[in-house]
């Protein structure tokens, strides 16, 4: 059962970093979480696995070993996720052809969480949001029979009698497709009964709802996962590890030959994982797996034309955010697909991918419509100083050395700061002829303000070399740009030294491997996971920080492919 | 078809016939038609079989609280003077209760866990999976929001259990200030006039076939929502606990629309105002246009109460720790960042001053519309509020609540109540006098198992008429 968790209970010291850096931060009195990181220090540590079924006993509850000296993993019970809105268009695409055109809305995906299929494992759908997915669903069914000779399956489909097996035989093939694995008799005789309530009249306006029907199952818009047991242990089912993989590593539904492959029950060993595992990554939408992990881990997918203040910044435009989203995609697409390089680049590369429409932004380009390779100068460094990951990292009318500090704690290093204190005045000193770095040291002379800020504003004061669009800049309130930074009692001259370093912090290569295990598996590291997410970071290592052997060790570890059984 | 009698959102009559075929249909005679003079009794304040109106509750939440030196007034009682923030009220005074000087229980603090104290009186960090990283994030709210909880209580009463309106889109969330159950079961506000329109007053695809089409249409309908709850109800049985009550909450959904099936011709017996033609409001960007969405937005829900398609609304002016730039008062920074770098500026005072003018024409709107002796907002209870008091400093202290309406006569409408108490924890007594008041009968209103004082037994004895 979900115990309430005190906040001292909750504490875990920013001590359980690395070994070399650790001591630095001690003496701040700002305690953040290791996030996921299990607390070996002696402090506080928390409940065991508060979600509750693992460790309650029971033979499917077992652990199961993750190689090297690392703790076993206590598996995690199952939570579907619902299909986020583009998982959604992506499958039907898929399967119905893109020529469908999908006009209606869907219900948004809960963004409260950090990454989304955080959140689509716990959504629930409202009411207004069910009846979202019926007229949707209506709107498709109605499309795929205006072009029914687009599918083998209904192309010769006209039947004029409730017994016409084609009935039966096109909604068995699209609601395998939808469902992601075959009906059973019942399922499939509720959906033909759909077709066949008329009787013989109108069984053309039938199918049209049967069709609609399956596009409303939760079957469909949910991904249920119950597993198998396997010795000891409970495994997710080939068809589970299908759908695991598709909405992963293409964001969209398995493609037939991972169907194929599931019919088989080749998803359950590390052989047939590996060789579907090697086709799909070799698939453009895998490609731009990267892109869209990244762009939640480091807030980039906020990034819009509308996230600047018009006035203020009328450079700001439409061409500049999608280009800038593109530059980063790009980068992230070229080090890890085409040149499958040294994750670290993230922050020391020395290459951007601008087009020409980011001109505002670095400066002329000659560069063309595309993102094109091109050598970085200045302050800029790796994918940390782009313009994408400034502009998304600041507020919407200036810089904000706190925003960014906090994104490089977070987001890079995965310690995070507790919220403020409850009663604290956060007024910033507004005498506009300061530059913001003098102003913010005002906020901190408060020692309960110094607490936290002491710890983020110095980080993120490295970046005032960049103006809230990315925008390289020397002077604020008329007065020289000071781009050091401290973090604990490591100094930094500027944005550089900081990517540097933690380039080479360990917590780096921690926080890579629990990101992308949260991303995956659609829920918080939990600490019986902890030693499973220690052996990524291993494989990460051992494989020359590249991130498709981090995927590869994701996708092939036993966190993506043992549950515990649910309550 | 029976629409384009009203053509505007202003309150007009419907031809008797219409009434009758509405009523001819078999439909409950409120369903789906506004109140007539006709269907009152002689002193036009209840129906003429004697039942009283029915009564209609709403929120109205903004974000980033308010600023107490400009929303306090400085007496009690009936002939205070309004406040720089609510002098938008002056002409609905008598309307407007203003309940200052309310405390609730400190808790994790954050916009986040704050709209869950402010709408429920609950926040709960249970929720958490693992080892609970960032405990102030993705916290549970046990309670439903006030709203559904009157939603709740009053559902299949009208067509539509609630509508969740929305105005300003930008900002990290959007949309999160009514929640079925906490953590999990939000309601998306609409922020599209025409998506308002279309879903009340549109029949929607494949639903309106040629008349001979209709019988059968509806027959494939009920079969489809049929083997899509079959499917629910069997996948249900094979998950856990958390998901088989996600389902439940889908269950719930398919249920609302096979009742709505079962009672046709609701929608053809409405009068329907005509349909917005502006679709662009610089959502989600530094220049949203709040007041044009918001006039069209309110004029709809007013009539969707009016024709009682609905008896209980939210309507999110804004989300918790919304980001939208109030370019119209002058300030260019975005709301969030500007609530803590400037809580105390006269640009923040203005700014609730915006929202406040705006939640005033609503509530101006509601009253114009006269049904008999009186109008809409008589039997209509409006709960302002906001997820922080000091946004500052994210804190709850002398939170802001307002009410709107008589609530039919059980709010003693027209005063300023402060809580002599300066040390009180009683702001949950106010959510429990808002539902009571419109009828709903709660022993109780807040988290229970957390700290006591988070649980409302009683209610304002100061609010009741």
């Amino acid at each position: 059962m979900d115990k309430p968790l005190s906040r001292v209970a909750a504490r875990a010291t920013l001590l359980s970093g690395c070994a070399a850096c650790a001591c630095a931060w001690l003496f701040l009195g700002c305690t953040g979480y290791m996030t996921g990181k299990n607390d070996s220090g002696g402090g506080p540590t928390l409940p065991a696995n508060t979600a509750g079924a693992a460790g309650s006993g029971g033979s499917s509850n077992a652990t199961v070993q993750v190689g090297g000296d690392h703790a076993p993993l206590v598996p995690v019970p199952a939570a579907m996720r619902r299909l986020t809105a583009r998982q959604y268009a992506n499958s039907v695409h898929d399967i119905f052809g893109s020529e469908l055109a999908l006009t209606r809305p869907l219900e948004a995906d809960e963004t409260n969480e950090r990454f989304s299929s955080l959140g689509a494992a716990k959504v629930a759908t409202s009411p207004r949001g069910v009846e979202q997915y019926r007229d949707a669903a209506l709107e498709v069914a109605e499309s795929i029979l205006a072009r029914k000779s687009a599918y083998p399956e209904l192309s010769s489909c006209s039947p004029t009698s409730v017994s016409d097996p084609c009935i039966a035989t096109a909604l068995g093939h699209f609601g395998q497709r939808l469902f992601r694995r075959p009906l059973g008799d019942a399922e499939l005789g509720r959906y033909v009964g759909v077709a066949t309530a008329n009787g013989d009249q109108q069984l053309a306006l039938g199918l049209r709802y049967a069709l609609a029907a399956l596009l409303q199952s939760p079957s469909f818009l949910y991904t249920p996962e119950v597993g198998e047991t396997s010795g000891a242990t409970l495994r997710y089912t080939s068809y589970e590890m299908a759908t695991r993989l598709a909405y992963l590593l293409l964001d969209s539904t398995p493609d037939a030959a991972l169907l194929e492959a599931a019919s088989r029950n080749a998803l359950v060993d590390d052989a047939g994982l590996s060789e579907q595992l090697t086709r799909l990554l070799g698939q453009p939408r895998a490609q731009g797996l990267a892109g869209r992990f990244f762009g939640e881990a480091w807030n980039v997918n906020r990034l819009s034309a509308q996230s600047k203040n018009a006035e203020l910044f009328p450079e700001w435009t439409d061409a500049v955010a999608t280009a800038a989203r593109a530059e980063f995609n790009a980068f992230l697409t070229d080090l890890t697909a085409t040149r499958k390089a040294d994750l670290r680049q993230l922050f020391t590369g020395r290459t951007g991918f601008p087009s020409a429409a980011l001109t505002p932004i670095y400066g002329p380009l000659t560069s063309n419509d595309a993102p094109t390779p091109l050598s970085l100068s200045g302050a800029r460094t790796g994918l940390l100083t782009s313009a994408a990951v400034v502009a998304a990292n600041s507020p919407t009318d200036r810089t904000s050395p706190t925003y960014r500090g906090v994104f490089v704690l977070e987001r890079v290093l995965c310690v995070e700061p507790p919220p403020p204190p409850p009663n604290v005045r956060t007024e910033l000193p507004s005498d506009p002829t300061l530059p913001l770095r003098q102003r913010l040291e005002q906020h901190r002379a408060d020692p309960v303000c110094r607490a936290c800020h002491g710890l983020f504003d110095p980080l993120g004061l490295t970046f005032e070399g960049f103006d809230a669009l990315g925008r390289e800049r020397s002077s604020d309130a008329g007065k020289p740009i000071d781009t050091s930074g401290t973090l604990g009692e490591l100094t930094f001259g500027g944005v550089k030294d900081l990517a540097e370093y933690v380039a080479k912090d360990p917590r780096t290569e921690r926080c890579l491997a629990h990101q992308l295990n949260d991303y995956a598996n659609g829920h918080g590291e939990t600490k019986g996971e902890s030693g499973a997410v220690d052996s990524l970071r291993d494989a990460l290592v051992g494989g020359g920080y590249r991130f498709d052997a981090l995927v590869t060790a994701l996708t092939l570890g036993p966190g993506f492919r043992y549950l515990a059984k649910a309550e | 078809m029976a629409s384009s009698i009203i053509r505007s959102v202003k309150p007009q009559r419907l031809a008797r016939r219409t009434m009758l075929r509405g009523a001819l249909r078999g439909t409950a005679v409120l369903l789906g038609l506004p109140i007539l003079d006709i269907m009152l009794d002689d002193s036009g304040t209840a129906l003429a079989q004697g039942e009283a109106l029915p009564r209609c509750f709403g929120v109205f939440h903004w974000g980033l609280g308010i600023n107490h030196q400009a929303w306090v007034p400085s007496t009690t009682g009936k002939d205070y003077k309004l406040p720089y923030s609510l002098e938008g009220f002056a002409d609905l005074k008598d309307y407007l209760t203003l309940i200052t000087g309310f405390n609730h229980p400190n808790s994790s603090p954050g916009h986040i866990p704050a709209r869950g104290i402010a709408l429920s009186s609950s926040h709960d960090m249970s929720i958490c999976q693992g080892e609970c990283v960032g405990v102030y994030r993705g916290q549970n709210h046990p309670e439903p929001s006030v709203d559904m909880i009157v939603a709740q209580a009053w559902a299949g009463q009208a067509k539509f259990d609630s509508l969740e309106l929305g105005i300003c889109r930008t900002g990290p969330y959007r949309s999160n200030s009514s929640w079925r159950q906490g953590g999990t079961a939000y309601n998306r506000h609409e922020t599209s006039p025409q998506a308002i329109w279309d879903r009340l007053w549109s029949a929607g695809p494949a639903a309106n076939p040629s008349s001979e089409l209709l019988a059968v249409s509806t027959r494939f309908e009920q079969s489809m929502l049929d083997a899509v709850v079959g499917d629910t109800t069997a996948l249900q049985q094979r998950l856990g606990a958390r998901d088989r009550q996600r389902l439940e909450q889908h269950l719930e959904g398919l249920r609302a629309l096979e009742k709505r099936l079962q009672a046709p011709g609701v929608t053809l017996a409405c009068p329907s105002p005509d349909r917005p033609t502006r679709a662009d409001f610089g959502d989600e960007g530094t220049h949203e246009d709040k007041e044009p969405k918001h006039a069209i937005m309110a004029g709809l829900l007013t009539t969707a109460l009016a024709c009682d398609l609905t008896r209980v609304f939210s309507y999110e002016w804004s989300a918790n720790q919304s980001t939208t730039v109030y370019w119209e008062v002058g300030v260019n920074t975005e709301h969030h960042q500007f609530s803590h770098d400037a809580q105390g500026s006269q640009g923040f005072k203005d700014i609730v001053r915006f929202i406040m003018k705006n939640f005033a024409s609503l509530s101006r709107m509601l009253k114009e519309h006269t049904e008999g002796a009186g109008n809409l907002l008589d039997r209509t209870l409006i709960l302002g509020t906001s997820e922080h008091a000091n946004a500052a400093s994210h804190d709850y202290v002398d939170h802001p609540y307002l009410m709107v309406g008589k609530a039919g006569g059980k709010i003693a409408a027209g005063q300023h109540h402060r809580n002599p108490n300066p040390n009180n924890l009683d702001a949950p007594k106010i959510l429990l006098s808002a539902v009571r008041a419109v009828g709903v009968e709660r022993a109780a209103l807040g988290q229970v198992g957390s700290d006591a004082a988070r649980v409302a037994t009683q209610t304002v004895a100061e609010l009741e008429a």
